[in-house]
């Protein structure tokens, strides 16, 4: 294999956490959807942790993406 | 253009700032630059906005004050909220950080060149501010005893190596993590609206009058993601000031 497709595997290699951010994301937000449904009143308080969680689980994406751009771009 | 934005893909130009004015101090490269101006402008836009706002001070507030008393109030119940009354004196810090972020992200959603947050010396400077403040108001309401954080009371004598180590790398690893979420959270919506912008642009450049007709739809989605942009920003700004106020609560509470 040529370098380029080498680089180009591993990019897309890089990007293989997505599969388990779209798991946990699906999954955060049927569990919240899931919390305010059964209790509407408790729905504010979980709003924050809420966030955070999607916010945190998000980022491991986003490393991901990082990652990769240093794969394709860097050096 | 110079090299290295020859080398980077079309998307990523986007990011690279140019010099307005050259400083140099020292051998030092201090230019102004498109980034500083992004940063002079939300400074400038934050002080116009919050001197209108505050400045009847009435009693039933009109709509800009009322406004600002929102964003007061979510910043100040949050902060209570997760760190407690002791991080009141706090506030001011968390508020300064929330707005800036939060204007200056969202002025970078505008036609505005660079938008500030896209660059990792500016996130990562912020957090670094929070992690400095955080960790001076540590030491001036615990003292050195807040250094047993690191080491959790009843911890077997022949694992506290280990754990103080991976707690010590976690605890700085926080400004890192804290600087590069925001950053590749931005980067990567505004590498996404570019992407479909261009798209748009080599439809008519390819088809002409014909490709303006199929430019709709990308152009429709890029509003529709555009909107959804601003709500990332949004979500963003909120979560850095979370976070700021999670680190807070380490640091005026006492375990």
């Amino acid at each position: 294999m040529s370098d380029d497709s080498v680089r180009l595997l591993a990019t897309a290699l890089a990007l293989l956490p997505l599969v388990a951010v779209a798991l946990a994301l699906g999954r955060i937000f049927s569990t919240w959807l899931e919390g305010v449904a059964r209790n509407p009143g408790a729905a504010e308080p979980m709003q924050q942790v809420g966030y955070l969680a999607f916010a945190l689980t998000e980022a491991v994406a986003l490393f991901a993406l990082i990652v990769a751009f240093m794969i394709l771009f860097v050096g | 253009m110079t090299p290295l934005e020859q080398h980077l893909p079309y998307a990523l130009r986007q990011f690279a700032t140019e010099i307005l004015v050259p400083i140099e101090v020292l051998g030092v490269n201090l230019s102004f630059t498109t980034g500083s101006w992004a940063k002079v402008a939300t400074v400038i836009a934050l002080c116009v906005y919050l001197w209108f706002a505050v400045r009847e001070r009435a009693i039933v507030p009109n709509r800009i004050q009322s406004s600002a008393e929102w964003l007061y109030e979510l910043v100040e119940s949050t902060v209570v909220r997760i760190a407690g009354p002791q991080g009141r004196a706090s506030i001011p810090f968390v508020f300064t950080v929330f707005v800036f972020v939060w204007f200056g992200t969202l002025l970078g959603l505008t036609p505005i060149k660079d938008t500030f947050t896209t660059q990792l010396a500016t996130t990562f400077a912020l957090a670094l501010s929070v992690f400095v403040y955080v960790n001076a108001l540590a030491l001036q309401r615990q003292g050195v005893g807040f250094f047993r954080h690191f080491l959790p009371a009843g911890t077997p004598v022949f694992v506290a190596p280990v754990l103080v180590t991976v707690e010590l790398v976690s605890y700085l690893f926080r400004p890192v993590t804290m600087g590069f979420r925001l950053f590749a959270n931005i980067v990567a919506g505004h590498i996404m609206l570019k992407l479909f912008a261009d798209f748009c642009t080599m439809l008519v450049g390819a088809l002409g009058s014909l490709g303006l007709l199929a430019a709709v739809a990308p152009l429709a989605l890029m509003a529709v993601l555009w909107g959804f942009e601003i709500l990332i920003v949004c979500i963003q700004a909120y979560i850095f000031m979370l976070i700021t106020a999670m680190y807070l609560r380490d640091a005026v509470r006492a375990h």
